[in-house]
């Protein structure tokens, strides 16, 4: 392989030749790729929707999105109240007040629901009435009592718009993302079938209208806030919008930090302002460019392609960290910038190269997962680490060629630092006892893999919020007052038109409303279920003088369909939410805790299986956000196993090629994947699940780690041909390589560790992760592979082999 | 038998232009609206109607009614019966519209399975008939002052089905016609050769929707101009969401048989 590697050397130095002597040129097409790229940055756009992780062709997908073109959206924001005093006429007013304000002052407006307009059928004399609860606004404390006697008499309320202790009320909000039709455009509107080729991220609210409905609500809410009252703000549509928010923070704060930390070790490292301007620039122009791209092809940015720009700062760092130290060394002993480029380049290219392909195969192996915004990750990081490779072996030396650096004074050779008596020391250890070595970290590897054993798939966005943060907090409370914050869909498709008029239907739809929430299975218990039963029980009462037997299915299907036509005659559109057009296709609603989606893997199991048995021969089908959230951790289970088995393929078939020795690249893989298993048995013991957040660690960190292997390897084997002497190839190829090693692991250790600081949870733990995993890397490279190597080469030379 | 394509609109559109201007009425345009009003539409008429609801999927839901109605002064009594589905059949449906906004319109609905009338409160008439795309706004007559009239700016004529029809402007005059209706602004389509609104669009007061009524039908029987096909499709944006059809057979006027005494709880429990 050895030519291999002169082949590459020899094109990386005659390339950095033509960047020199043509340096402006290529100064001039870099600043303008940049700006080119950076015109498109007010393009990009911010995705948080939970949708956002599917493909369109998801059939998991796709029954949701029939679920809301039929039925409307399940998504709503809810406002808590939660007054001091209980409900009081004094409250009622006050709701009423901001009833009728967010009424008139939220956009996108599709529905509002509150005990305001709370459908309330009853009957008087001979007269059936549906109203809104508080048409008639009670004008004493007898009529506050005969009003909360009526809410006791519907049940439809409870836990949706009232708690059960009547200590919480609820205000939810249903907004749809419609788009004005411009006066020129209306008299078109007569042609018939003008077909809908919207796509599905335009039918329904954007991040952006959530966020702007978000804070219309919110403005609401500060003008209203008063001592006696608690306000709490949650529902889906707000979950995005705080996730957007979240977002926005931590990159305002997680980037400049990553920056700052470049900035930092470049300056203690190199002590000279090109050491710092120069890797500073080719890394932010080159982020800036990827950042430009995803703005040109539409890529948003998500949850997980948010950790990009902070992960390109502190990556692209490494190379130009590379390069520059190698250039300084030459620099300083022979005084001739453009000579010392193109060697350093020759020198490093091949290592720069390997390290951003295996970084960049890392990051691809995420094209394959089967979450959408793990794939748009996979397409757009890779090329984010090879455009701040371009940057580096092409911008760097033009500005090295154009600007003036100091030349500075060579290091004396006879010091020995610190370091270097610490490399000397770690060379002695590890050749000379390579078994020990090798058995403690094979007793660390299983003791971590027992740490990892209780390590769980999990999916639940409110854990990625603070504790503290206001939309955790309000629908912990929901959930735990109300026993339910989230919505689940269930289709019941009766198979023939009226299907659902039949007595059987209707009273099963019944029996459901009161059976599920009683189930309880894996730790998960429903608060509430509802469907045109309650309505038909509804209007029947009322046609019985309001008696209280009477709220009961009638047993008649002529009488179901007549008293379902009185419902619609008086006006109300209620009745679409709960049936499709032909009464063939019922829907029954569930209300149900925000808690992790892997419970509700086996919940939604044996749900499925009571109403199949509940209504035989009807085709049953679980919708909403909750089968989503189940369908997504199967598709990150999924995504995690093809990420890793091609990151590990790849990767490794990249090192053979490098290392240009098979099994001595299989063996250094074995040191790879030490991090990985340390990293596993960190989440065990900190309780940290396998989520969106922290799946994709695996791959990303072997695309990582292998880098500082790449660079012991290359410079072992140099070091290996001069001293085939195990201590000695080891220790110069620590010294040679070493100090670079530990202040790229140091910069990609402390650009993780920042997001220690970060707002969201998910991205705490993805810090920690992969911080971590770099120096439990840096500790394999630095001991367990020249343990490996040395044993290797013992073992090859016992055979009569050449190594 | 008020014909539904009399069905015009009160809207009030707080129309903010840049400078604020307030919305004028054109007298032109009230005056032709006048004649709208003032146009005979027939009395004691007998009708079958088929009401088709189509949703988004295009799944249908179809009834048929046989229809009769009479004018009492300025009020409008009418009486449908369901014929189809059998689930519904002999369901009776009575109407007091009453011109004077300040008397409530009264209905009732009889329902054969219990052998019951049940008044119904009808509130306003903002909320859907049955349903379906119409509301009771749409149904029921109009006073011609309650609204402010203008020819539309983008076009003051145009051409509907070979014919030529006037664009006006409704708006209503105030708030309270707003919420009793529904609306807030109408633009309606009046065939010049005989002053029937032959479409309109209508625009809710909640802004999300926007409702196209088309007479896709339109005879004159008894030499009164029938509507005999009417479409009501309600749009978000340019995305259709659902539709209703009325088709009109067999428009007779000026019969017998119908008289004030039809028009009462009693005969409505009868059957058709």
């Amino acid at each position: 392989m050895t030519w291999v590697h002169n082949r590459f050397e020899n094109w990386f130095r005659r390339l950095t030749a033509l960047v020199c002597r043509r340096k402006y040129l290529a100064l001039f097409l870099m600043l303008g790729l940049t700006g080119v790229m950076i015109a498109q940055l007010p393009k990009i756009t911010i995705d948080t929707r939970d949708e956002g992780f599917f493909y369109e062709d998801d059939p998991a997908l796709i029954t949701y999105n029939n679920f809301r073109e039929r039925f409307g959206t399940d998504d709503a924001f809810i406002i808590t109240l939660r007054p001091q005093k209980g409900i009081t006429r004094e409250f009622l007013r006050f709701l009423k007040q901001l009833h009728t304000e967010l009424e008139d002052k939220v956009p996108y407006l599709d529905e509002i629901s509150s005990l305001v307009n709370a459908r309330l059928v009853r009957a008087e004399n001979d007269t059936l009435i549906v109203e809104g609860l508080l048409d008639d606004f009670p004008e004493n404390d007898a009529e506050l009592d005969k009003l909360m006697a009526q809410i006791d008499r519907f049940p439809m309320y409870d836990k949706l718009l009232i708690s059960e202790d009547r200590s919480l009320v609820s205000i939810m909000i249903r907004a749809k993302a419609v788009k004005e039709l411009p006066e020129s455009e209306l008299f078109a509107g007569f042609e018939d079938n003008q077909p809908d080729t919207r796509k599905d991220i335009d039918k329904y609210l954007s991040n952006s209208e959530s966020t702007e409905i978000t804070q219309a609500i919110k403005d609401v809410l500060s003008r209203y806030r008063r001592n006696d009252v608690e306000m709490f703000f949650s529902g889906t549509p707000a979950v995005i919008a705080e996730l957007q928010a979240s977002i926005e923070k931590d990159l305002s704060t997680l980037v400049p930090l990553a920056a700052l930390i470049a900035l930092t070790f470049l300056t203690l490292l190199f002590r000279r302002v090109s050491g710092v301007l120069f890797p500073i620039t080719v890394v932010l122009l080159s982020l800036l460019s990827t950042l430009g791209i995803m703005a040109m092809v539409g890529l948003p940015i998500t949850l997980l392609t948010q950790m990009l720009p902070s992960f390109l700062v502190i990556v692209g760092i490494g190379d130009s960290v590379h390069i520059m130290t190698i250039f300084y060394r030459i620099y300083r002993k022979t005084g001739d910038k453009e000579t010392a480029i193109i060697d350093a380049l020759g020198f490093a290219g091949l290592p720069v190269l390997m390290t951003s392909l295996t970084t960049a195969c890392g990051l691809m192996s995420f094209v394959f997962a089967d979450v959408a915004s793990v794939a748009q990750l996979g397409y757009i990081a890779p090329i984010g680490v090879m455009l701040a490779l371009v940057y580096t072996v092409i911008l760097l030396p033009a500005l090295i060629c154009i600007l003036p650096i100091k030349q500075g004074v060579p290091m004396p050779e006879h010091q020995l630092p610190v370091a270097d008596r610490i490399f000397t020391w770690i060379a002695t250890v590890t050749t000379h006892r390579p078994f020990l070595v090798s058995g403690i970290s094979a007793v660390l590897v299983l003791l971590a893999i027992v740490a990892a054993l209780p390590v769980r798939f999990s999916h639940n966005t409110l854990k990625w919020f603070p504790e503290s943060s206001d939309v955790r907090v309000s629908t912990d409370l929901l959930d735990q007052v109300n026993g339910g914050s989230i919505m689940m869909e269930v289709l019941i498709d009766t198979g023939h038109d009226n299907g659902l008029l039949e007595p059987t239907v209707m009273e099963g739809l019944s029996e459901a409303s009161e059976e599920i929430p009683r189930m309880e299975y894996f730790g998960i218990k429903t608060a509430k279920a509802w469907s045109l039963a309650d309505v038909v029980k509804e209007t029947n009462r009322a046609l019985h003088e309001d008696r209280e037997e009477a709220y009961a299915i009638p047993d008649d299907r002529q009488l179901i369909a007549q008293e379902i036509i009185l419902f619609e005659a008086s006006g109300s559109n209620d009745l679409e939410k709960f049936a499709d057009m032909t009464y063939r296709v019922g829907r029954l609603s569930i209300l149900a805790p925000f808690c992790d989606a892997i419970l509700y893997t086996e919940y939604n199991a044996k749900l499925q299986d009571y109403l199949e048995k509940k209504f035989p021969g009807a085709k049953i089908t679980l919708t909403g956000k909750i089968p989503l959230f189940v369908k997504l951790i199967r598709n990150v289970i999924t995504s995690m196993a093809k990420s890793y088995i091609f990151a590990l393929v790849v990767i490794t078939a990249l090192m053979i090629f490098m290392v240009g020795r098979v099994w001595i690249s299989l063996m250094s893989m074995i040191a790879n994947v030490v991090p990985i298993i340390g990293v596993l048995g960190i989440m065990g013991l900190k309780a940290i699940p396998l989520d969106m957040s922290t799946m994709l660690v695996g791959s990303l960190i072997l695309g990582l780690v292998v880098d500082d292997t790449i660079h012991f390897l290359h410079h072992f084997r140099k070091a290996h041909e001069q001293h085939p002497d195990m201590e000695t190839a080891v220790r110069m190829t620590l010294f040679s390589t070493g100090r670079a090693m530990v202040i790229t692991s140091l910069v990609l250790c402390a650009g993780f560790f920042t997001y220690l600081l970060a707002y969201l949870e998910s991205n705490v733990r993805y810090g920690l992760l992969t911080g971590s995993a770099v120096i439990l890397a840096l500790a394999a490279d630095f001991f367990l592979v020249p343990a490996m190597l040395t044993i290797a080469y013992k073992f090859k030379t016992q055979k009569g082999d050449a190594p | 038998m008020k014909v539904l394509g009399y069905a015009f609109i009160s809207a009030l559109l707080v129309l903010n232009t840049l400078m604020g201007a307030a919305w004028a009425e054109d007298p032109e345009a009230r005056s032709i609206m006048e004649k709208v009003d003032a146009r005979d539409d027939g009395n004691r008429s007998i009708s079958d109607m088929q009401m088709v609801l189509i949703n988004k999927q295009g799944r249908k839901r179809v009834r048929e009614l046989r229809s009769y109605g009479i004018d009492k002064g300025d009020d409008h009594l009418s009486l449908m019966f369901f014929l189809s589905p059998a689930d519904v059949s002999d369901t009776g449906f009575l109407t007091y519209d009453y011109d004077t906004p300040d008397k409530e319109d009264e209905q009732w609905l009889y329902l054969p399975a219990l052998k019951k009338t049940k008044r119904i409160a009808a509130g306003d008439k903002s909320g859907s008939f049955m349903g379906s795309d119409f509301s009771y706004a749409d149904l029921t007559s109009r006073r011609v002052d309650d609204y402010k009239y203008s020819f539309n700016k983008q076009q003051r004529e145009a051409v509907v089905y070979g014919k030529k029809v006037w664009v006006i402007d409704a708006i209503p005059k105030d708030e309270k016609i707003v919420t009793e209706t529904g609306y807030k602004r109408a633009i309606v389509f009046v065939r010049q050769d005989n002053l029937v609104i032959v479409r309109a669009i209508y625009f809710p007061e909640d802004g999300n929707t926007i409702k196209y009524y088309d007479v896709k039908g339109l005879e004159l029987i008894d030499n009164i101009w029938t509507a005999t096909e009417i479409h009501m499709t309600t749009k978000k944006g340019k995305v259709t969401e659902h539709k209703t059809i009325l088709t009109f057979s067999n428009v007779k006027y000026d019969q017998e048989s119908v008289n004030e005494d039809l028009f009462t709880t009693r005969r409505l429990e009868k059957g058709p």
